[in-house]
């Protein structure tokens, strides 16, 4: 197999990239170039291993040549490489975008800095979910936290200072949480490879129940923070708001999903099916869930700042993903899985195009939006393709999401959550409709309804113009990703 | 000539041209029809005829070609030429054509019932399919579609958007034909949702704040109505493994009680659409700010769509197919239940039409009123089960009547403002002066509805009596309460058009009405080739039920002996039948005398009697208590954006606003609220969570 040494190369290579580029300035033409190299190359190289693992099979990388149960070990099945393939896609997309709207955004000589702060972003998150080694896995956490907070702290308002301040609290307090309850399994198991932990948590969970239980809640609290389930979602309005637009589409649509990930590892490679159900923990999950599916809905409904509103709507949407997750049951973490997918292309489109609001007219007050879609027509039937998705109209992604959602709650014996479902994505309807409504039937006070095109450049457009494509590609045939994620699970269950 | 004259003349030739060419289109209509009426009758002249057209009407993709061709003709005329309004409506009212005569040539492949399926398109696959049913729909919509399209170039001048109004429009009618073509009940779902987003477009065409606010409240409903019908799918799909239309043995006999619920849901999600009471509250908002064209074909189609739906899923789910030996689930109750609904969305509609003074939201009332008749009839024939054949046809027939008398009373009424600008009938009066065309018409259409002997209304409604009859003698004795309702129902509807011919045409003119401008040719002629059918099925109505209706009887599961027995030789004319219209006329008569006499058209009604008041009372309330405990001291902040209320934030303001208002403003509420004070306690959120966590693992182990 060529593409063994590719998930090391696909970890290592942006990390390299990042140095380099702050010692680039201000030639921006040369740092966009580098940079979209790197990340088509990556994205070259992730689908050439997918493509291998087809035949091959997953396999275990293990670094240095250590044995597993000393060195780290990556961990390389389909479904990991489909989720690589997946982060370095719609990171390609909202980068060719970046490259327009962050100068707009940012002061110059901080362009380099940005986009070293990216590929670390990449770095991390790639890191995240190859690794196979818990203790791994906190360090790229870590990591992936600090760059996040990096990059909304990046502009210099207080708002971003605060937001990242708050974030870097929280996420702090996430991650100590997370350590105590890798050391309560380590004090169980005397392991940190995700194998070795799973073997001897299959033979002695009963025994131990008390601090499994805790390592347990322990990992679930913090990876709720961190993945903004719902009481915990705090930081994440603040953050994803005051962050540059496409910093926004990444942690909204990329970075949130890479800890939900870590979020199935952990339950289904390490503390494994039988325990998760038999300790009660897909009830809490469940509850967690719903309660965010209609809160963040709620408060996504008092929003006056359109990014803001975005932000509560991914609390909803996480909601949504959790609930999949909860179910513990093959059918539910498919479907969990396609809404991690159609979700992540439905937000970045989504911030993208409230991103090109703000670029031409500097507006971000949804009642400033009155009549936008005259003057900006491919962007708002881009955010309305998007937001038809989030409602639930069949044809676009977020639709088939919901099915496949309801087919698992109904397979599952759990009717009222379907309910709940489509209480959300009518709560969905209520505040997305008014912005499409307002943005192509109310008048623009200033512009009297000439339609023309966008004021954007070709870079900005073209990336929401495919996602849309994408989203309504996927609505129409879901098997395109159903199938992988379905044909690639049970390598993935069994581990 | 002098330019301003030169100026004139081209745009008057240019308008001419638009008149030509829907007369030649109106002539090839009706002659295309006539041949299509005649190889019905001909099954020799039926053979050769499709076997000239044999390579389209045999077209596989025939189905799909028709759903497409109306939008995929707008977009072709948008993309060539966005400026000019005449060569647009020309190809407008070309591609409708097309389409209609492609529906005519489905015919072959209705009477065989052939399904088309794309398996894979979103997961469980698409199919299209054509029964004869669906073929009366096809070719009721694609006929009145035309004839409104030829109407609206005229009246669409007075508005602004026309582009956009017309691209709207063309997806309707797309959505619309694929709802009617669907072969299972997730491609009809696509299209119907389709349907409700692009007629929202429709529907707050005029783009003011009266027009907005029907339109969200029309939109929210059907979003509303969208996910029960979801909510249905997703359940039938767990349950029974499959949502085609065509099945081979009964679906819901294995599932028990959950069947009901699944109707329920798709009853509500359909009568949503369908005006059905009490979910109708959104239609006389929307339908009377609409522009006319649009109002004509939400009232005459779009409705029907939803009871389409209804009669869909009862026939295919509800009834055990052909040649299968399967039990039948208890549709008797669901019958029973739709019956009553129907009675009720009967009457509601007929009262509150009787006490509006405005043209256009009266004939929006009867929309509702005569929907009731539609869901009445479906009802019966579910009550009914397989001799509920009556029902069935009574209710298609009543489908096809209703759409071209209501179409025409709205395009009636456009004429009307057009040149007057004023739809209170009140201030109307001896119009047939200055429009004795659009009188004639007007006369036609509202014998029509009042169900007058030799005009349409007549056949439907006297079937759906005898049908009615027929349920009284089979069922319970209390049902002889809703046949008392129908003669009282039915004088109300022949009081009230009274009043609408007799305020309007009849009687002397006002004096500044004397000189206003004459109604349009071309709109008359539109006007005319419906009232034409009208007249054509009123002076045969045999000849509908015979040649298109009872052979749809056929390919469901209906008794063979009923049909026989009531249907194949039915005489229209006879002395029962003639009496009961007498007595029901006089009784109308009666009523409007009545009513002149004691002041009974301007009842107001106290306002705890409005329905949506009753029905969102419960949720209303609890929104006001919220606000008035949180939100009495924040009014300054928790108003900063709403879009479903009035600028004005005082406390009297929200009390007027609707439930979506109250919604939004309590959201807001509650966000301030939660983000002032919650979220600076982040730690104290993340320690109670962690311990909720771990207690609720050590609870539940």
């Amino acid at each position: 197999m060529i593409s063994t040494q590719f998930p090391v190369y696909l970890v290592i290579i942006p990390l390299a990239i990042a140095v380099i580029l702050p010692l680039l300035k201000q030639h921006r033409r040369l740092i966009q170039s580098i940079v979209s190299l790197t990340v088509g190359l990556m994205f070259f190289l992730a689908l050439f291993n997918w493509f291998e693992l087809h035949s091959f099979g997953a396999y275990a990388y293990n670094f240095g040549g250590y044995a597993a149960n000393l060195g780290i070990q990556f961990y390389i099945d389909e479904l990991t490489s489909l989720l690589v393939l997946f982060i370095l896609f719609l990171s390609f997309i909202i980068i060719s975008y970046s490259f327009a709207d962050i100068p707009h955004e940012l002061e110059p000589h901080q362009f380099g800095l940005y986009y070293s702060l990216i590929l670390l972003l990449l770095f991390s998150m790639l890191g995240m979910v190859y690794t196979n080694d818990l203790f791994n896995m906190y360090v790229f956490m870590e990591i992936l936290s600090i760059t996040s907070t990096a990059i909304i702290s990046i502009k210099h308002r207080k708002a971003n200072f605060l937001a990242s301040f708050r974030y870097l609290m929280l996420s702090s307090i996430g991650s100590i949480t997370i350590l105590f309850g890798l050391a309560f399994l380590y004090m169980v198991t005397g392991h940190l490879n995700m194998f070795e932990v799973h073997k001897v948590i299959q033979s002695v969970w009963t025994t131990y129940p008390m601090n499994l239980l805790l390592a347990s809640g322990f990992i679930l609290t913090g990876l709720g923070i961190k993945s903004a389930m719902f009481p915990l979602h705090v930081w994440l309005p603040d953050a994803h708001a005051s962050a540059p637009s496409p910093s926004s589409a990444f942690l909204s649509a990329l970075v949130v999903k890479v800890y939900i990930f870590a979020m199935y590892k952990i339950l289904f490679r390490v503390l494994g099916t039988m325990m998760v159900k038999g300790l009660g923990i897909d009830q809490a999950i469940l509850i967690f869930a719903a309660l965010g599916m209609v809160f963040g809905s709620i408060f996504a409904i008092g929003q006056r700042d359109i990014k803001r509103m975005l932000a509560y709507s991914s609390v909803a949407q996480i909601g949504y993903i959790f609930l999949g997750l909860g179910l513990m049951s093959e059918q539910g973490l498919a479907a969990s899985l396609f809404h991690i997918f159609s979700h992540g292309l439905m937000k970045t489109a989504l911030f993208l195009s409230a991103g090109s609001i703000i670029f031409a007219t500097g507006k971000r007050k949804l009642s400033d939006l009155d009549g936008i879609g005259y003057r900006m027509p491919v962007t708002m039937i881009v955010f309305s393709i998007a937001a038809f998705g989030m409602i639930g109209i069949p044809g676009v992604s977020g639709f088939m999401s919901k099915i496949y959602l309801g087919l698992a709650l109904i397979e599952g014996q759990h009717p009222i959550y379907l309910a709940l479902i489509l209480l959300s994505s009518f709560l969905n309807a209520v505040y997305y409709l008014p912005i499409i409504i307002a943005a192509f039937l109310k008048e623009d006070p200033e512009n009297r309804h000439a339609m023309k095109m966008d004021p954007l450049p070709k870079r900005m457009w073209i990336p929401m113009v495919v996602l849309a494509i994408c989203l309504i590609v996927i609505g129409f045939y879901p098997q395109l990703i159903m199938d992988i994620i379905e044909a690639s699970l049970p390598a993935y269950l069994v581990g | 000539m002098h330019p301003l004259k030169l100026k004139q003349f081209n745009i008057w030739r240019r308008q001419q041209r638009f008149s030509i060419i829907s007369s030649i289109i109106f002539v090839l209509t009706f002659i295309a029809l006539g041949i299509f009426l005649t190889s019905l009758v001909n099954e020799a002249f039926r053979q050769s005829t499709y076997q000239t057209v044999k390579v389209i009407s045999d077209y596989r993709y025939l189905k799909l070609l028709i759903i497409f061709v109306p939008v995929v003709g707008s977009l072709i005329q948008y993309i060539i030429d966005r400026t000019s309004d005449n060569q647009r409506d020309i190809s407008i009212v070309f591609w409708t054509f097309i389409s209609f005569i492609l529906s005519l040539l489905l015919y072959p492949q209705a009477l065989s019932a052939q399904t088309l399926r794309f398996d894979g398109v979103l997961l469980l696959g698409v199919s299209f399919r054509i029964d004869l049913v669906g073929f009366v729909m096809l070719l009721l919509t694609s006929f009145l579609w035309l004839f409104v399209m030829m109407y609206s170039h005229h009246y669409m001048m007075h508005e602004e958007h026309r582009n956009r109004f017309y691209i709207f429009l063309s997806i309707t009618f797309s959505c619309i034909l694929g709802t009617i073509l669907a072969g299972d009940l997730l491609t009809m779902f696509l299209f119907f949702e389709g349907m409700t987003l692009s007629s929202f477009m429709l529907v707050t065409h005029g783009n003011q704040r009266e027009t907005l606010k029907a339109g969200i409240q029309y939109l929210f409903m059907g979003v509303f109505g969208g996910l029960l019908i979801l909510l249905a799918i997703i359940l039938q799909i767990v349950l029974t493994g499959s949502l085609s239309f065509v099945q081979e043995q009964s679906l819901f006999t294995q599932i028990g009680s959950s069947a009901y619920v699944i109707f329920g849901l798709l009853f509500l999600g359909f009568g949503i659409k369908a005006g059905m009471a009490p979910v109708h509250i959104w239609l006389p908002k929307a339908h009377p700010v609409a522009p006319t064209p649009a109002s004509a074909l939400l009232s005459g189609i779009m409705i029907k769509i939803g009871a389409y739906g209804i009669l869909r899923v009862l026939l295919s789910f509800g009834f055990v197919p052909i040649g299968s030996i399967g039990n039948w689930i208890d549709v008797e109750k669901l019958g029973l239940a739709l019956m009553w609904l129907g009675i009720l969305t009967m009457l509601i509609g007929v009262f509150m039409a009787l006490q509006q003074s405005h043209i256009k939201k009266m004939l929006a009332y009867h929309s509702i009123s005569q929907m009731g008749y539609i869901v009445l009839a479906i009802g019966i024939m579910a009550f009914l089960k397989d001799k509920g054949s009556m029902g069935f046809v009574g209710a298609l027939y009543h489908i096809v009547n209703h759409a071209l008398f209501k179409s025409l009373l709205f395009m009636v009424a456009g004429v009307i403002y057009l040149s007057l600008h004023n739809l209170n009938m009140y201030e109307l009066g001896g119009l047939y002066r200055r429009f004795p065309i659009t009188a004639i018409i007007a006369l036609i259409a509202s014998l029509g509805i009042a169900g007058m002997p030799l005009l349409n209304g007549f056949a439907s409604k006297s079937l759906i009596h005898h049908a009615l009859a027929k349920a009284i003698h089979d069922g319970p004795g209390s049902l002889i309460l809703i046949e008392y309702l129908f003669i009282v129902i039915s004088a109300g509807t022949v009081t009230s058009f009274i009043k609408l011919f007799g305020y309007t045409f009849l009687g002397p003119i006002r004096k500044e009405h004397i000189q206003c401008e004459r109604s349009v040719k071309i709109m008359e002629l539109a006007m005319a080739g419906i009232a034409i059918v009208i007249v054509l099925i009123g002076l045969f109505p045999n000849f509908v039920l015979d040649h298109l209706l009872v052979p749809a009887l056929y390919q469901s599961n209906f008794d063979v002996h009923t049909i026989e027995k009531y249907l194949t030789h039915v005489s229209f004319f006879n002395r029962e039948d003639l009496i009961s219209t007498l007595k029901i006329t006089v009784l109308g008569i009666g009523f409007f005398f009545a009513g002149v006499k004691f002041n009974l058209f301007h009842l107001h009604l106290p306002t705890w009697l409005n329905v949506e008041k009753i029905m969102l009372f419960p949720i209303d309330v609890m929104l006001y208590f919220y606000f008035n405990v949180l939100g009495k001291r924040r009014i300054d902040y928790w108003n900063n954006y709403n879009p479903y209320m009035e600028e004005d934030t005082s406390m009297s303001a929200i009390k007027k606003e609707g439930v979506m208002g109250r919604l939004f403003a309590s959201a807001n509420l509650m966000t301030r609220t939660y983000e002032a004070s919650m979220v600076r306690n982040a730690a104290l959120i993340y320690l109670l969570v962690l311990t909720l966590v771990v207690i609720l693992l050590i609870a539940l182990h």
